[in-house]
């Protein structure tokens, strides 16, 4: 099959699932037809990730007339990763939204079609056609063609505003370089200004999972895990391997994660003192995004290794939360111990190569500060869970129980999917990372996965049988009063005053154009 | 002393004119038309006055004017008699500083002081028949002033003068509904082919007939097919076929012909717009002026003003147009003229253009604002932030022509989100082309305004930082403005053209830039 079409075949799957889905509406095969495809495209780019070699990056352009903005597929680990991560949450997303009785919505078109915008997002291979997408995904998760529309409204503009961003660092690279491509751009082009302007998208979609991982009325919510963590993740990690792998000078590294863990600890801080329980998965996914995000800040080459596990689980947590769950089961409780990123969770797995690897860089403040937030995190979940219970095994129970078994055999998820998208990111030194069945050796400390799973499924069972009510209570303490400001101060001018000073200092600047040699 | 018999005989004609009606009022404002085409006589040719002098005099009989005098009152006279004095002095200011050759400055005044009695009968005339009078004039003496001093042939003058003739005949005779409809389908299908032939030659040899000249090179195909387009779109009602003498401001190599067809499309796309009008021509004024004085002073401007003038037409075109139910069409002709002007121009004097039209951004949209704090409406946000990009991607110049490609794209966006292309209507056919109308007139991909705003951001960035933040801010303001603003939206049916052409451009547009800027051949 020619390269120029295996490449695209992941999103034709998806695109030619919605166009039957969008023919024909309230069908009610759509639902398979939806998860059919998204499985499929799913594989079809496991398999491409699975046969690229290691550091290989396939740049593959449709359309090159355009200046600036190539019509290309970048094809390369960060982004075979990332969408087969999207792809699986999102085909386990479908898969629990047709077992679940009683909602009579069809989602199917939509939710398809965020899908292909999101893929296509992780695979553009420049800026500017990120950008482009990123608006497409916003139109495609939102669905609203009338800008004015009121659903939703706040958050679009806002995901629209920040994404400005990420244009105006686009643009700053057409003018540096001539090219916005991922691989024509110079690792040195980007400064702290730019590095700042990116972040925006990144850091409103990350508020974005706080405003909408949970708490919806319908039984999946399918844009928080699919259309804000995934693009969040990938556009921070692609932005720092166009940068070279690491945040241009230290001061800019200093500040980015010292405000990460910051977020990160204000949200397990939050979660603390706050009476309803309600919003806890929320802030604590924004606490672990912020976490990915301070791990990145560093350029120890292990920490783009965590901050890559990380992200790529955040998203399939992500999709968890946003899974109704119906008082205490089994996904509720894994959620809860992901969250608070307990040994024998996916979330440990990144704290502990962040750990490892700040320890060989000798950083042993930073070293203190990321094991303070993470212990903020882990007493700010463990405090919201009050009884180890289980219901029956469903589809949210089978990903909950897969998050665990990921947990317990690493290699699983580090061999394919995450060390290439790291090694894009960030170049690993040759040995730094040793895989093996038992777990695996960073810098010769071997994390004996198996063992700690066993060990933690073994207690959460002992919990179960014993039906053991936890001695904790969530501290409830006042939240401190807020302080009030005054309405907004309306500074109305004369108008017509106004005007003449406007049109005043026009002709004064014409003046200037003129007169000035 | 035959040099002076012109000049008296225009005095004589528009005493008779200013004091007399009914015939009175014809016979002398003929004189003026007689007096001044006797000045050209002496000034170049008898062919050019002979061409120039027919088309105003079938104009001024085409005005219809009640035979009775109108009674003023005492403001009115007061205001018209200051008018008179006030433009009369410019005139004879204008003409003593800049004589056209060697020529007495009595003769040379005459075309001078005919632009002063149009220009004082536009800004306070008594009717609407005064002001339909004070455009043909005004289109008149602007091209005998420029035939004078670029002196050209029968057919050149007789064409300028010509377009004096279309105010009044779009006064006049507004064309039925069907007839206007058929007009407007002719102009569409004349858009799409100058657009494909754009694409597929690029450009075409010059064309001449006898001294009269038409340029088809650089993106001249283009600019007639997005005129054509407007035109069919947007042009005023009974009124559509007046794009088709515009085209020749793109055109026409003869600066009397260029400045004449331009007049002629501010003189009815604004007509009952007065204040907008004064705008208008304010901005035609300022894009004639350097040109003039190139041909009439021996040390003519200074490339600075010259290019400061450019952007200062642009911004007072878009201060006319923006709000104005179909002022649009003038801006894009303006626009097409001033992108034309500024294609060869070094990127020196382009920052001086690009700091009058950061300027002029800025005034447009403090302006709307302020508008809304007055609770004044006619000054969209919207539209006033797309004008503001549309001068800052004007003002960008770089090698690929991205700057004049988004220009050309913010060009099209603001004809096809023009309100009376989404009517509130309840037929099947608008219901089903309603979700196509949306995408069309939104921000969001692949609508044309998404390409033209992304790309003129990155052009604004390509000429400065400041430049490049200013369009950053403007985007940010279109992307809040509807929030702020209801769409407005026309009531009442639009025909199947409206309903699928617009969106059927805007998507082709914003799909394809890249056909856009093979056809610009920058």
């Amino acid at each position: 099959m020619p390269l120029a079409l295996q490449a695209l075949l992941p999103l034709l799957v998806v695109v030619v699932a919605a166009v039957i889905v969008i023919a024909r509406p309230r069908h009610e095969l759509n639902g398979r037809v939806a998860l059919g495809a998204t499985s499929l495209a799913g594989i079809v780019t496991l398999v491409e990730l699975l046969r690229l070699s290691p550091g290989e990056r396939v740049d593959v352009p449709y359309l090159t007339s355009f200046p600036y903005a190539d019509l290309a597929i970048r094809l390369d680990g960060l982004s075979l990763a990332f969408a087969v991560v999207t792809l699986l949450t999102a085909a386990l997303l479908m898969l629990v939204r047709l077992n679940a009785p009683g909602d009579r919505r069809d989602p199917w078109a939509s939710w398809l079609l965020t899908t292909a915008a999101v893929l296509a997002v992780t695979m553009a291979a420049s800026l500017l056609l990120v950008y482009i997408l990123l608006q497409v995904l916003t139109l495609a998760w939102s669905g609203t063609l009338d800008e004015a529309a009121p659903r939703r409204r706040g958050l679009r503009l806002a995901i629209g505003v920040a994404d400005i961003g990420l244009l105006l660092v686009a643009a700053s690279a057409v003018q540096s370089v001539g090219t916005s491509a991922f691989s024509g751009v110079p690792s040195d082009t980007f400064g702290p200004a730019a590095v700042l302007l990116a972040l925006l998208p990144v850091m409103v979609r990350v508020l974005a999972l706080h405003r909408a991982a949970s708490g919806t009325e319908a039984p999946v919510a399918f844009e928080p895990a699919v259309a804000f963590a995934a693009p969040a993740g990938y556009l921070l990690l692609r932005l720092v391997a166009v940068m070279g792998g690491r945040l241009p000078g230290r001061p800019v590294e200093i500040v980015v994660f010292g405000g990460a863990l910051l977020l990160a600890a204000l949200g397990a801080i939050t979660v603390l003192v706050e009476r309803p329980a309600g919003r806890f998965p929320r802030l604590l996914l924004l606490s672990q995004a912020a976490l990915a995000l301070a791990f990145l800040a560093s350029s120890l080459p292990l920490l783009a290794l965590a901050s890559t596990w990380l992200w790529l689980q955040l998203i399939l947590l992500t999709g968890l939360c946003s899974v109704y769950r119906k008082g205490e089961q089994l996904a509720g409780e894994v959620v809860s111990l992901t969250l608070a990123a307990l040994p024998g969770t996916t979330a440990f797995v990144a704290l502990w190569i962040a750990g490892v690897g700040l320890r060989a860089g000798n950083d042993i403040l930073p070293l203190l500060a990321v094991v303070v937030v993470a212990l903020l995190m882990a007493a700010a979940a463990i405090s919201r869970v009050r009884r180890i219970a289980s219901g029956g095994i469903d589809v949210p129970a089978m990903w909950a129980l897969a998050m665990l078994a990921i947990a317990a055999v690493p290699s699983l998820a580090l061999g394919p999917l995450v060390l290439p998208a790291a090694q894009t990111v960030r170049n690993l030194p040759s040995g730094a990372v040793l895989l093996s069945p038992l777990g695996f050796i960073l810098s010769g400390i071997l994390w004996p996965a198996p063992a700690v799973a066993i060990l933690l499924a073994g207690l959460l069972a002992g919990l179960w049988r014993t039906r053991a009510t936890l001695p904790w209570r969530p501290l409830e303490l006042a939240s401190p009063p807020m302080p009030r400001f005054p309405g907004a101060i309306s500074l109305r001018l004369p108008s017509r005053w106004a005007t003449r000073a406007i049109w005043t200092a026009l002709l004064a600047i014409t003046a200037a154009a003129v007169l000035r040699p | 002393m035959i040099v002076v018999l012109p000049f008296v005989l225009l005095l004589v004609g528009a005493v008779a004119a200013y004091l007399g009606s009914g015939r009175r009022r014809l016979l002398g404002t003929g004189a003026m038309l007689g007096g001044t085409a006797w000045a050209l006589l002496l000034l170049t040719d008898w062919k050019p006055a002979i061409g120039w002098v027919i088309p105003p005099l079938l104009g001024t009989l085409l005005v219809s004017r009640p035979a009775t005098r109108t009674r003023l009152t005492f403001e009115q006279i007061t205001r018209r008699a200051t008018t008179i004095a006030a433009t009369g002095l410019v005139a004879v200011f204008a003409a003593t500083k800049f004589p056209i050759g060697e020529n007495p400055t009595l003769l040379s005044a005459v075309p001078w002081l005919l632009a002063a009695v149009a220009a004082a009968w536009l800004i306070s005339p008594i009717d609407e028949p005064e002001r339909v009078q004070a455009a043909l004039l005004l289109i008149a003496a602007g091209s005998a002033l420029l035939l004078s001093a670029a002196p050209a042939g029968l057919l050149t003058a007789a064409a300028a003068a010509a377009m004096a003739m279309v105010p009044p005949l779009a006064a006049r005779w507004p064309l039925p509904q069907r007839v206007d409809s058929a007009i407007r389908i002719v102009l569409l299908l004349g858009g799409a082919a100058m657009a494909a032939m754009a694409l597929l030659f690029g450009q075409l040899p010059r064309f001449t007939q006898q001294d009269l000249a038409l340029s088809l090179d650089g993106p001249a195909l283009l600019s007639l097919a997005l005129l054509l387009v407007a035109g069919a779109l947007i042009g005023v009602p009974g009124r559509a076929w007046v794009v088709l003498p515009a085209l020749l401001a793109v055109l026409a190599i003869a600066p009397s012909l260029r400045w004449a067809a331009l007049a002629a499309l501010v003189a009815v796309t604004f007509a009952e717009q007065r204040r907008r009008e004064r705008f208008a021509w304010l901005a035609l004024f300022l894009l004639t002026l350097p040109g003039l004085f190139a041909l009439l002073s021996a040390q003519p401007w200074s490339p600075r003003a010259q290019v400061v003038a450019l952007a200062g037409s642009l911004l007072l075109a878009a201060v006319a147009a923006t709000g104005s139910s179909f002022g649009v069409l003038a801006l894009v002709g303006f626009a097409l003229v001033i992108l034309e002007n500024t294609s060869a121009m070094s990127p020196f004097l382009m920052t001086r253009f690009g700091w009058v039209a950061s300027a002029g951004a800025v005034l447009l949209l403090a302006r709307s604002l302020l508008d809304r704090q007055a609770k004044k409406s006619g000054n969209p946000l919207e539209q006033a932030l797309i004008c503001g990009l549309l001068l800052l991607a004007v003002a960008a110049h770089d090698s690929l022509g991205l700057g004049t490609l988004a220009s050309v794209l913010l060009l099209v966006d603001l004809v096809v989100t023009h309100p009376g292309m989404y009517p509130v209507s309840r037929s099947r056919a608008a219901a089903k082309a309603r979700p196509l109308l949306m995408l069309a007139r939104s921000g969001w991909p692949p609508g044309v305004r998404f390409a033209g705003v992304t790309l003129a951001v990155i052009g604004a960035l390509q000429t400065s930082l400041l430049s490049g933040l200013l369009a950053a801010i403007l985007l940010l303001g279109i992307k809040l403005s509807p929030v702020f603003e209801a769409r407005s939206e026309a009531a009442g049916d639009a025909s199947s053209r409206r309903l699928w052409v617009a969106p059927a451009l805007s998507l082709a547009c914003g799909l394809a830039p890249a056909l856009v800027l093979r056809m610009l051949r920058v």
